[in-house]
């Protein structure tokens, strides 16, 4: 998620972000990977019907949507709202 | 309020999100999956040697989880590592990594070392286009 997120930085996940909203284009989510299970954190870039594109800001070498494919929204942990270190 | 933040980062337990290979550290090779294929065969060949229930069992176990992670190392090759000029050049490269992952696959439902062997054969084709991606 370089350049927006350094490898090695803490992130606040709000778990209740999509309580009442769905997620939107353009939210960095946390979201479990649909191969492992493993916290991924990626930004929503396209959505269709009930599931979510989502793709590493940086795209050169981000494993995301492009690999293991739309994800549905039971996937998605919650919106990322602040990163510090 | 971000050096409470970090504060309590430091003190809470926090769940680790990963970012494979978003350095991204350009560290690869088909070593990774060949080490648990050479496992994988290991297991079968001392299978056949096994009488207690508790060894089976457990060889089985253990040979289901290493063939995982050669599917995970192939995968990581497959989508990582190689670009579309290495298609180009070595056209057989989709097709192999499918029947690679495939054998991969068979080592799981067999304790046949000749089907481990065809994942290692599999595996070294794979290391060869490696190679010579990497040669100057």
């Amino acid at each position: 998620m370089l350049p927006v997120l350094k490898n090695g930085q803490t992130v606040l996940v709000n778990r209740l972000s999509y309580l009442l909203s769905k997620p939107k284009i353009n939210d960095i989510v946390a979201m479990h990977d649909p191969r492992d299970d493993k916290v991924l954190i990626k930004r929503i870039t396209k959505i269709e019907d009930k599931s979510y594109f989502v793709q590493g800001d940086n795209k050169n070498a981000s494993t995301d949507s492009r690999v293991f494919g739309m994800i549905r929204r039971s996937a998605i942990i919650g919106k990322v709202i602040s990163a510090f270190t | 309020m971000k050096s409470l933040l970090t504060s309590l980062a430091k003190t809470l337990p926090v769940q680790t999100a990963y970012a494979h290979c978003d350095l991204p550290c350009g560290v690869y090779d088909p070593a990774q999956a060949r080490i648990e294929a050479e496992s994988i065969m290991k297991i079968m060949e001392k299978y056949s040697g096994f009488h207690e229930d508790e060894q089976k069992w457990r060889a089985v176990f253990i040979k289901e989880q290493r063939a995982e992670l050669v599917k995970h190392h192939l995968w990581v090759l497959w989508t990582d590592y190689f670009k579309p000029e290495h298609v180009e050049k070595f056209p057989e490269l989709h097709d192999l990594f499918w029947r690679a992952t495939k054998a991969a696959g068979d080592t799981k439902k067999s304790v046949d070392p000749a089907v481990g062997q065809k994942l290692l054969d599999l595996i070294a084709e794979i290391t060869e286009i490696f190679n010579k991606t990497k040669a100057k």
